[in-house]
């Protein structure tokens, strides 16, 4: 009845109804969304992210990723960046102590860095935790022999 | 900032304040999103290793505390095997059955290790000598213990000589 009077009353008197939203329960998700967002942002460095299927070995290690030329190495394929350069069976089978194909294209991923003013171009290796000694050597090898001395192994950062 | 106005006896008015919440509200629905595509959720790091080498390279000679001769850790399917500056390769058993980090070789080896980086100001490398079966995982966990134990630079070496 009361709701009805007051109801009248606006009406008469040309105001709308104000409705307001209690946010404070949003802000406070929104406050620790954000402070876990700025705790795990990285301000500084190269951002490196794992390549698919690649479940890379966990380490000590405190030293962060460079800008690079990744080299992923999983239980299927060799990768040059995400195109595929080698397969692991193929590598593993063949007595070559490179890889061919590998060394094919590294060359060309040199001279591409080679407008940076990076004079040996680093490069990072993704391996696989799985994958076996020889194969890792192969690509060493290969990249050894293109000039690639400045090599890196990615890992994942134990808590 | 918006009042809200209570009447509280006659004549007599309180405000009670009201926060504005909706422009913080905005920045941060602009932050979120693009603190979502710029965090990295998995933290990787890299660890800088040397090119394969010949661990043949490696000449036993008398110690000297100035220039220490790399320490040579060869990563077998039953034993690791440590030589140190001209004295006889020591064997730790591991098992092989469990995974790295439940392997029993770990903690002696760890030891020796550590024993021999008490030796010397100036830290020998660390020649790691994986068989071709060897898991890249292994290789990554000897790597740790190394650092672990005080000698910070580990570089893969190759055990038959003329391979790379």
């Amino acid at each position: 009845m009361a709701r009805n009077v007051s109801r009248r009353h606006r009406a008469r008197a040309g105001l709308k109804a104000s409705t307001s939203v209690n946010l404070i329960s949003m802000m406070d998700i929104l406050t620790v969304l954000l402070l876990f967002l700025l705790k795990s942002y990285s301000a500084g460095g190269e951002v490196m992210v794992p390549q698919p299927g690649v479940k890379l070995p966990e380490s000590t290690s405190e030293s962060s990723p460079q800008a690079s030329l990744i080299i992923s190495i999983d239980g299927d394929a060799i990768r040059l960046g995400s195109e595929k350069v080698a397969s692991v069976a193929e590598v593993v089978a063949s007595g070559d102590a490179g890889i061919p194909s590998l060394a094919e294209r590294l060359p060309a991923a040199a001279h591409e860095d080679a407008s940076t003013a990076a004079k040996i171009t680093p490069v990072t290796i993704q391996g696989d935790r799985n994958i076996e000694y020889s194969l890792l050597r192969k690509v060493m090898f290969t990249l050894s022999q293109s000039g690639y001395d400045n090599v890196s192994l990615a890992v994942l950062r134990k808590a | 900032m918006a009042g809200r106005h209570s009447k509280r006896g006659k004549g007599h008015r309180v405000e009670t304040p009201d926060l504005e919440l909706m422009p913080m509200l905005n920045v941060f629905i602009s932050i979120i999103p693009m603190l979502l595509l710029s965090a990295a959720f998995v933290q990787l790091g890299v660890i800088d290793t040397g090119l394969p080498t010949s661990a043949a390279t490696v000449v036993p000679a008398e110690p000297n505390p100035d220039a220490p001769l790399p320490v040579t850790i060869h990563i077998r399917a039953s034993d690791y095997l440590v030589e140190s500056d001209g004295s006889p390769p020591r064997s730790i058993p591991r098992s092989t059955v469990a995974g790295a980090t439940a392997d029993p070789g770990r903690l002696p080896l760890e030891a020796m290790l550590r024993a021999i980086a008490a030796q010397y100001e100036k830290k020998p490398e660390v020649h790691i000598v994986p068989a071709a079966r060897t898991r890249y995982e292994e290789i990554i966990s000897v790597m740790d213990l190394a650092r672990g134990a005080g000698l910070p630079d580990a570089v893969l070496a190759d055990a038959e000589p003329g391979v790379v």
